[in-house]
């Protein structure tokens, strides 16, 4: 399986999908004019990963700003490590939020509310 | 907050693009250049006039930063205490226009208004020999480059400027100054 | 060329430059646009509120939760590009800043927008978390609630993220079109 990697622009994250490692990153802004045309290759590569997952992966989230209409994508995303996690492999996600951006960290915790998955909320600090 | 309709009505009549109000400072400046630079490639504008609004604007916000500086520091019969201006881009059918505004000593309407028609009545030819005579030292200028830079603005945008004063009190004037770019490319 | 055809190449707009600076310094208003609000403008607008805001924790704070609101602020301004143009107005207080939005409406759509704002003002915050972790979940991405035209988890994201009510008026136009005008304000503490 061939990983998926999108740069960053200054209105999409960056996002990695590395099936050797079992390292996904998702970071920068997410405010694309087509959230659904932008996530649904995700969910296909994520779909296929889930048939073969690695014992661990590890998700970071390192967000800077997104609308809501992303918000669902991501969860749908979420959904999808939810399920890989419930089948029984390790899956790992880690939350980063700027510690001034309060919001940002509600996110976290709504996802920790909604799903039956690991997320650890990580504060940056500013230097 | 009702107010949003009656600012939304006179954008549109206007065909105000967008209008800032606040300091001027040169972070600012950078970030409303890419802003009008984003949405004109945005709207796909022709390569030339493109370049022409944004070299006009700069000029304009310039020649705004020069006036401002002119202005007594700390003057409590100055209608506002910060050196604040207005920016104003608007696009009609056949022209950008910039709008700049920003208040001045009434002392110095009269040159002013005095310049600005001597520009006006300008032909190309003039206005080019105008710009060398003031780059020199020759023609009109106290306060360092504030002459040559309208002079520059009307060169850049090929049509008279459009200006309007506004009496605020004894002491201060609300200058408005308007610069046309033409959305038809030249040949 | 005499006076009078020079005054025929000025735009309107130049006579009303004084007055339009005068009310937007009265009205804290820094900023206003009008135009389609994509998420290419927002970014420009983020960078110029930005300049604008100092460095302190606090300041940081504020522009963190002025960008999240902006940024919901564009989905709201979306109006499927059929109806002409919205508005955006950043207001710049001692004690707070406001982020508006304007746009058009169908007039037989006020009763329900109004209606819905008015429920997501009585909302106490774990009410209003509550209700959009509901919508969250509810449909698949691409198939929303809309109020008026304007997704449901939008409005509640904006209230959730300014703690504060939101404000709105409406403008009736004709039978068929009214103007909204919807304000977010986050205190600054």
């Amino acid at each position: 399986m061939e990983s998926l990697r999108i740069e960053s622009t200054h209105k999409t994250p960056r996002v990695i999908l590395d099936p050797e490692n079992g390292i996904f990153e998702f970071s920068g802004r997410s405010i694309p004019e087509d959230s659904v045309g932008f996530y649904t290759p995700i969910f296909e590569w994520l779909d296929m990963y889930a048939k073969q997952p690695l014992p661990q992966t590890h998700v970071r989230f390192d967000l800077e700003y997104f609308n809501t209409s992303s918000s669902k994508n991501i969860l749908e995303v979420l959904k999808r490590l939810e399920a890989i996690h419930l089948a029984g492999h390790e899956v790992r996600v880690t939350w980063f939020y700027d510690e001034d951006d309060e919001d940002m960290e509600e996110t976290g915790q709504d996802y920790q509310a909604l799903l039956n998955l690991p997320i650890e909320l990580s504060v940056k600090v500013q230097s | 907050m009702s107010m949003t309709y009656s600012y939304y009505k006179n954008m549109q009549l206007n065909n105000i693009i967008f209008v800032y109000q606040g300091e001027v400072t040169a972070d600012l400046v950078s970030s409303i250049l890419q802003m009008v630079e984003n949405k004109l490639e945005g709207e796909g504008e022709d390569r030339k006039v493109k370049k022409r609004v944004f070299n006009v604007m700069v000029e304009c916000l310039q020649n705004v930063y020069h006036h401002l500086d002119a202005l007594p520091p700390t003057d409590p019969s100055n209608p506002v205490r910060d050196k604040t201006a207005l920016l104003m881009i608007g696009r009609e059918e056949k022209d950008y226009y910039i709008i700049t505004g920003n208040h001045i000593l009434n002392d110095r309407l009269p040159d002013l208004k005095m310049r600005l028609d001597r520009i006006n009545k300008a032909s190309k030819e003039e206005l080019k020999q105008l710009y060398q005579e003031v780059l020199t030292g020759t023609g009109f200028s106290e306060k360092g480059t504030a002459g040559l830079g309208m002079i520059d603005i009307a060169r850049k945008s090929g049509q008279r400027l459009g200006y309007d004063f506004h009496p605020v009190n004894e002491r201060y004037s609300f200058f408005s100054l308007e610069a046309r770019v033409s959305r038809i490319a030249e040949k | 060329m005499d006076a009078s055809q020079a005054e025929l190449l000025h735009s309107p707009a130049l006579s009303y430059a004084y007055p339009l600076y005068r009310n937007m310094l009265d009205n804290s208003i820094v900023f206003m646009y009008h135009g389609p609000i994509t998420p290419d403008l927002i970014v420009d607008v983020l960078s110029l509120v930005e300049y604008r805001l100092g460095d302190t924790r606090e300041e940081r704070r504020i522009s963190k939760k002025l960008f999240n609101i902006m940024v919901e602020s564009f989905t709201l301004g979306d109006n499927g590009s059929q109806k002409g143009y919205a508005t955006l107005v950043v207001r710049q207080l001692p004690y707070l800043y406001a982020v508006s939005i304007g746009r058009r409406v169908r007039s037989d759509l006020v009763h329900e927008v109004k209606h819905f704002l008015d429920w997501v003002n009585t909302l106490s915050p774990d009410q209003l978390r509550e209700s959009y972790h509901q919508l969250l979940q509810a449909k698949e991405p691409g198939r929303e609630q809309l109020v008026g035209g304007v997704p449901a988890i939008s409005i509640l994201d904006l209230a959730r993220k300014s703690h504060d009510i939101l404000l709105y008026s409406f403008e009736f136009l004709s039978d068929e079109d009214s103007f909204f005008a919807l304000e977010a304000r986050i205190k600054k503490t």
